[in-house]
């Protein structure tokens, strides 16, 4: 008896060691990059490496701003990062407020009617979700060139709402499953139109839904980069891609980059927390559901 | 007006055929336009030479595709993908399913550690990359500092060949295990309570009861799980790009990277059109394959 206690009780022990070793790798990268953010340049690369006590400076993110950064390093080394990350935002929004526009009347169709060619449009659709970028990247380049949308931002909106409409439509497709058709039917009978019944009983009982598929499109917009990086330069280029420059320079100005890629990675953060019990259903376009 | 009755019946009938069709109108479009045009536009040039000296397409057959099987760089990163997805996906799925059935315990804390998994997935996987990059530093990275403190010699992670591929496979893991992690407790918690008791009042033991009863029940979300992270994995660009880009020299050349430096480093674009499309039927037969081999019902309609 008391051994089998024992026994459970080591058993505990060691579940919960794992777990904390779990907690430690998964959360350490984001833990220094918020900490080589606000530390003095020479702490960044001190070993043994500066964990908890290090003196704190702000100077990384002002360095964003001005371009000088601490520690001496050329103006140059830091490319324009707010610019880029305007782009991001607005890409961003506009992509997703247009797949969302285009994607949820198709998703509803799917959920709601037979009709001809309805297996095929769906599984077309998932099929996009697994179409690699680099599958595709050389004729989007050429019809770029050939209609001016080069270094535009409406050209990577365009991609975007193009790419983000198979999770859009698997993802409401069901949520509308969910909602029973008896009550749109129902307010068909006391007058409603086809679109009002729509517009007035499923949408709002989609919402949190369409709220979920929204912000989770959001992230994966936010954090694309092959099509940011060959299709747009200083004009449109997106966050991600001007994070990736601060590389390329001769020097890599730690501090700085840290401070972008806090200020790139921090709200994604907020938004997943959000809707973390929507993420797995949106990575699989909504094969899983939670 | 009973001439007209009939006729307002068929319009409205016709109306209401045509309904659903209305409302796949404007996917349809944007899907055709930048995703089944360039799909088909890459086909298309992968029988020309296009690119740095033939400014015009000039179609040459298969030519493309001949030159392609005997190109050692085409084998080499092919093989090189294949390491990288096949080792990555492997061990994300181990280190997940452990962590899934281990997290499936009454446990505390399991809300808040569910909640961190989350934050590699969705971490942007350029800013992931170039942490990464600090912490494999030869100078002052802190897993050489680890590795040295106890006293084994840190290697130069991402310069020296042997390891290079290693620490890219490494990253992939650390941020896709959650995803495995979290589809295989969803699984887990879909499962019936009552089985399980009844195999234990039959005196199954843990791994019996693991083989013949959770794997078995949890084959749809095994294969989705394994079907999505291989397409996922196998497209990897930005992580490799800013981790190594491909080197040194073409160690960690994977077939995506391989195809991305000739259509933009070389501006070979008939020649990476071809290895697009080799790209696509590579993905196109492997999630076929498992598709089949999970008697899958993901793509079932209705």
């Amino acid at each position: 008896m008391v051994t089998m206690r024992v026994r459970r009780t080591a058993g505990m022990a060691g579940s919960y060691l794992i777990i904390l070793i779990v907690a430690v790798v998964t959360l350490f990268p984001i833990y220094w990059i918020l900490t080589t953010s606000i530390k003095q340049p020479n702490d960044i690369l001190a070993i043994p490496p500066k964990l908890f006590v290090f003196a704190v400076t702000w100077g990384h993110y002002n360095s964003l701003v001005t371009g000088n950064t601490l520690g001496g390093a050329s103006a140059l080394a830091v490319p324009d990062f707010y610019p880029s990350l305007l782009n991001s935002a607005i890409i961003g929004l506009s992509s997703v407020a247009l797949s969302v526009a285009i994607g949820t009347p198709a998703a509803y169709a799917l959920a709601r009617f037979r009709f001809r060619g309805k297996g095929l449009f769906a599984t077309y659709v998932l099929i996009t979700r697994m179409l690699p970028p680099l599958g595709i990247i050389i004729p989007v380049f050429v019809m770029y060139t050939n209609f001016g949308l080069i270094d535009t931002r409406r050209g990577l909106i365009a991609l975007y709402t193009a790419f983000n409409l198979s999770l859009v439509i698997w993802m409401m497709r069901g949520f509308f499953q969910e909602i029973p058709a008896s009550l749109e039917e129902a307010a068909q009978v006391d007058g409603s139109s086809r679109f009002g019944a729509i517009w007035r009983i499923a949408l709002p009982l989609a919402a949190p839904g369409l709220v979920a598929t929204a912000i989770l499109n959001l992230i994966f917009t936010w954090n694309e980069f092959l099509f940011a990086l060959m299709l747009t330069s200083d004009n449109a280029r997106t966050a991600p891609v001007t994070a990736s420059l601060f590389v390329s320079y001769k020097e890599i100005v730690w501090g700085s980059l840290s401070a972008a890629g806090t200020v790139i990675v921090l709200p994604i953060l907020v938004f997943a927390l959000l809707v973390q019990r929507h993420l797995v259903r949106g990575l699989t376009a909504g094969a899983v559901k939670e | 007006m009973a001439l007209a009755m009939p006729r307002a019946r068929s319009g409205a009938r016709w109306r209401a055929r045509a309904f659903p069709y209305l409302l796949l109108l404007p996917a349809c479009v944007v899907l055709a336009a930048l995703t089944l045009y360039p799909t088909l536009y890459a086909i298309y040039l992968s029988f020309f030479r296009l690119g740095v000296g033939s400014p015009d397409p000039t179609f040459i057959g298969l030519s493309n595709y001949k030159n392609i099987s005997i190109d050692p760089q085409f084998w080499s990163s092919l093989q090189i993908s294949g390491i990288f997805t096949g080792s990555a996906v492997i061990v994300e799925f181990v280190f997940g399913f452990a962590l899934a059935l281990l997290l499936s315990q009454r446990l505390y804390g399991i809300r808040l550690i569910r909640t961190f998994l989350i934050i590699p997935m969705v971490m942007t996987p350029v800013i992931v990359g170039l942490t990464w990059r600090m912490f494999y530093n030869p100078t002052y990275g802190v897993i050489d500092y680890l590795l040295n403190s106890v006293g084994i010699p840190g290697p130069d992670w991402l310069a020296d060949e042997r390891t290079a591929l290693l620490s890219v496979i490494i990253v992939d893991i650390w941020q896709w295990t959650p995803f495995m992690f979290l589809i295989l407790t969803a699984g887990l918690h879909s499962l019936p309570s009552e089985l399980y008791e009844a195999a234990r009042v039959d005196g199954g033991r843990g791994w019996q009861v693991f083989r013949y009863i959770t794997v078995p029940l949890l084959r749809q979300v095994i294969i989705t799980a394994l079907v999505f992270r291989m397409i996922d994995c196998f497209s990897t660009f930005d992580i490799i790009y800013v981790l190594t880009s491909g080197g040194p020299g073409i160690a960690t050349q994977t077939l995506v990277i391989y195809s991305f430096f000739q259509s933009f480093r070389w501006f070979h674009f008939g020649y990476a059109s071809a290895l697009a499309v080799i790209i696509l039927l590579v993905l196109g037969i492997a999630s076929f394959l498992l598709v089949r081999l999970g008697r899958l019902t993901l793509l079932e309609v209705e």
